[in-house]
């Protein structure tokens, strides 16, 4: 309504009073889950670790947290599943994993992969992101966990997080649509993996409900319509090729023209 | 009742880091704040921390910056003490997981800051308290099996028993509205600085006074309390803090012919004068109608000077700053700012291990003076200042544990407050508001005890805070309830406050000279052969403060002229 604002209690958290929530219960209580301080890497030096610049930059992004949990308000997976770890705590998870002082970024991600409600039980929808006061990208450090559990730790998690996420990886790759009729059996290792069968005959209620809505049609589950075009398979092919996976951070951003002063700026406009 | 062998009143840094010096020395610790451990307003401390780590630097000359800083009035053998552990303290932080920025070697990173004669601040972009802070209570929750915490109590009173100790403290649980006693061999204030007092304030609403009254009425001195500090960039606005990172940076300050006129005062220096200095020079401009903004009353700091990559990567909160609240681009043009009240100097009279004139009573962080910070504190000094004498507190007050029997205290304090606050809630609707008083006390202390003080302002402003605290007497709230009434914790602040106050301006009243953070324009010179000593506010009989003085401990650097 125009000039009207609503204000409520935070959500996915019991209210006290008015507008006062019990942060505790929820926030504070799933911060304490995720080992929340840093596991040194042995032995600790006379002086600093010395670590890469960007490295320090890069979780000081998840340090600007202020902890006021606007993002586990608006958290729509936590409203779903109320265990789940949610946006906070994984972000301050990912400020240890991104540490390179931090001993046991292994074990943290081998926890918030295998718990059903850690890190794949986010589903982006970018609530957080959204929420967030503070730039944190609670979302974006999510998915930063996963490529590193995945990517560089290669933890295959018992929930399928990983292979749900790489199907769809190959879908797009393959069909350039969406192509949902694969994703369920490649989420389990593809279509002939033994753990394919038991695990479908499981989904076969969702399968009925795909077809039931027409998300898949059996002509399309058997034929593959749609083919990726080139240029898409380019685009792949540019980022698989990197030396180093592409990581958008907000606090090591900008480019060379960012490196110049406002003055220098307008001086190169004028010419 | 809560029994503990050490309880820390306040949970910001100097309060945290107490408790995790107190928890390793094996006594029963707990932590009590009337805010959530990260809501403390060290949190607001954005710049950095100072420590000659640097191999070309020395604890020496960082000494000498602080004594220089202090115009002389700082206590050199405390100053020592801070300069010279600062290196290991901060080489702790950073093992425990403060995410300090790197130079290119991936060592730490340091960068310029006011006063200082070389780079000497380390940081964490401009939210190094915020980091400091919330890695302090990561510690804290690892060592939640030593360390009680009782988050959102607020204390009420300390308890000091028949032979002057203090045993414990009285405190309400804001959640629930229950009081209890708690019982402590020591009992460490940490609870932070009197910002409220004035208004605009770049300090937190919790930042209320409490520690120093709670003291002052148990009898314990109060020191240095005229020197306030006006930061030299805040807001024009609204008072929020913009970071003296920003000048370390390269940021220029302007007046409205477009010069950069610390030429005049600080022709080394420049915008890296000590804060006393550039807020003056800045008053200084906009009295003599040189200001900008629409009512002439600001300065231009320029940081679009600074390389924009830079700025959004290390003063990232003062962009945001300025985009939400100034509607200004901080890396395209200039933003407008002027002094504001950021901190003060003075506080509860303390030894270099916190020791308070009152036995089992100790201090850390702004609510204390030890006094490191003399007329004029350094910026990024205060964070040093909370940890170095935050955990010196700690460990001496553990080890004092050891030897002291657990206190048997009545219920009569218990008893006394509970009154109190049935009274506060009972009152008639007849007075003044709580908040229309607390408006009044800031305004006035922000017309007559800011950056240029004269004789006539400083006696009206005392007769005003007078008045104050008997309207303050018969106060109303709105109200009524148990259940997190800030209300009536909003009256008890204002108490606080007003107690603060008058020593505020009582010192201020009693230097008849010019150093520091305290310029009187009567009195124009620091006067050495006079005032060279601390003035110290204890409660009189009457209730009125009374004044007494204490030398300043020299050792090394004889007062000189300051120039920068």
């Amino acid at each position: 309504m125009d000039g009207v604002i609503v204000v409520e209690p935070m959500g996915n958290m019991p209210v006290i009073k008015d507008l006062i929530v019990d942060m505790d219960a929820v926030h504070w209580q799933k911060i304490r889950s995720v080992t929340p301080w840093l596991i040194n890497r042995e032995p600790v030096p006379e002086r600093e670790y010395l670590v890469a610049r960007e490295a320090m930059v890069d979780v000081t992004q998840s340090m600007a947290c202020i902890q006021c949990g606007a993002c586990v308000s608006d958290c729509l997976a936590m409203e779903v599943d109320p265990e789940f770890v949610g946006p906070a705590a994984l972000a301050k998870a990912y400020r240890f994993v991104g540490d390179p002082r931090d001993d046991e970024p292994f074990e943290r991600l081998r926890h918030l992969a295998e718990n059903p409600d850690g890190m794949y039980s986010c589903t982006h929808c970018f609530k957080c992101v959204d929420a967030c006061p503070k730039g944190v990208n609670p979302m974006g450090q999510i998915m930063r966990l996963r490529r590193i559990a995945g990517d560089d730790y290669k933890i295959e998690d018992r929930n399928n997080g990983y292979r749900h996420e790489q199907a769809f990886v190959k879908n797009i790759r393959a069909n350039g649509l969406l192509h949902e009729a694969d994703l369920l059996p490649d989420s389990y290792g593809g279509k002939f993996h033994p753990r394919a069968i038991p695990e479908l005959l499981a989904s076969l209620p969702v399968v009925i409900r795909g077809l039931l809505r027409r998300k898949i049609t059996p002509a399309k589950a058997l034929l593959h319509p749609h083919k990726a075009p080139k240029p898409l398979q380019a685009i792949f092919d540019q980022i698989e090729s990197e030396p180093k996976r592409y990581e958008l951070n907000l606090y090591v951003s900008g480019d060379d023209k960012d490196n110049e002063t406002a003055g220098a700026v307008t001086e190169g406009a004028k010419r | 009742m809560p029994e503990h062998d050490v309880l820390i009143i306040g949970a910001g840094l100097a309060g945290q880091r107490a408790a995790l010096a107190a928890a390793q020395n094996g006594v029963s610790v707990a932590i009590m704040s009337k805010v959530h451990p990260v809501r403390s307003h060290s949190v607001a401390a954005a710049g950095g921390i100072n420590a000659a780590i640097d191999v070309s630097d020395d604890w020496r000359s960082h000494a000498y910056d602080t004594v220089k800083g202090s115009d002389f009035l700082g206590d050199q053998d405390a100053i020592e003490v801070m300069c010279r552990e600062a290196p290991g303290e901060v080489m702790h932080l950073e093992h425990i997981g403060v995410t300090f920025h790197r130079n290119e070697r991936g060592e730490l990173d340091l960068r310029a800051f006011g006063g200082a004669s070389i780079n000497r601040t380390a940081y964490v972009a401009d939210i190094t308290g915020q980091a400091i802070l919330h890695v302090l209570y990561e510690q804290l929750l690892k060592h939640s099996s030593v360390v009680a915490r009782y988050e959102e109590w607020f204390t009420t009173s300390l308890i000091i028993d028949d032979d002057g100790a203090c045993v414990g403290v009285v405190a309400r649980d804001i959640r629930s509205g229950r009081i209890e006693t708690f019982a402590a061999k020591s009992v460490i204030l940490a609870s932070g600085g009197a910002g409220q007092c004035f208004k605009p304030t770049t300090n937190a609403l919790i930042c209320t006074a409490d520690g120093m009254a709670q003291a002052y009425r148990a009898g314990a001195p109060l020191m240095d309390m005229e020197m306030i500090q006006y930061h030299p960039t805040t807001l024009a606005e609204n008072g929020f803090l913009i970071t003296e990172g920003a000048r370390g940076e390269g940021a220029h300050l302007l007046n409205k012919d477009g010069e950069r006129f610390m030429s005049k005062s600080a022709p080394n220096k420049m915008e890296l004068a000590s804060r006393d200095v550039v807020s003056r020079a800045e008053q200084t401009e906009i009295n003599e109608g040189r200001g900008v903004g629409a009512d002439g009353k600001g300065i231009y700091l320029d940081i679009t000077v600074v390389p924009r990559k830079r700025t959004l990567e290390a003063l990232r909160e003062i962009v945001n700053i300025g985009k939400d609240f100034a509607g200004v681009d901080i890396t395209r043009e200039p933003i407008i700012i002027q002094p504001g009240q950021h901190y003060i100097m003075g506080g509860v009279k303390t030894d270099i291990d916190g020791q308070t004139p009152i036995t089992g009573l100790y201090a850390a962080g702004e609510v204390a003076c030890v006094s490191v910070h003399g007329g004029n504190r350094l910026g990024a000094n205060s964070l040093l200042d909370t940890l170095i004498f935050g955990r010196r507190s700690g460990e001496h007050a553990a080890q004092r544990a050891l030897s002291t029997p657990v206190p048997r205290i009545s219920d009569t304090a218990l008893r006394r407050d509970a009154k109190m606050i049935e009274e506060i809630i009972a009152r008639p609707r007849s007075g003044r508001r709580v908040s229309e008083i607390k408006e009044e006390l800031g305004t006035t202390m922000n017309s007559h005890c800011a950056v240029f003080r004269d004789g006539p302002g400083l006696q009206s402003a005392y007769e005003t805070v007078r008045r104050l605290k008997e309207e303050a007497a018969h106060a109303y709230i709105d109200d009524s309830g148990t259940v997190f009434n800030q209300d009536v914790l909003g009256a008890i602040e204002l108490g606080y406050m007003l107690d603060t106050a008058e020593t505020i301006v009582a010192a201020a009243i009693e230097r008849t000279e010019s150093r520091g953070a305290q310029f009187r324009t009567d009195f124009p010179e620091r006067n050495d052969a006079e005032w060279l000593k601390h003035i110290n506010t204890t409660r009189g009989a009457n209730g009125e403060p009374e004044i007494s003085y204490s030398p300043v401990t020299i050792t090394q650097w004889q007062p000189e002229e300051r120039k920068y």
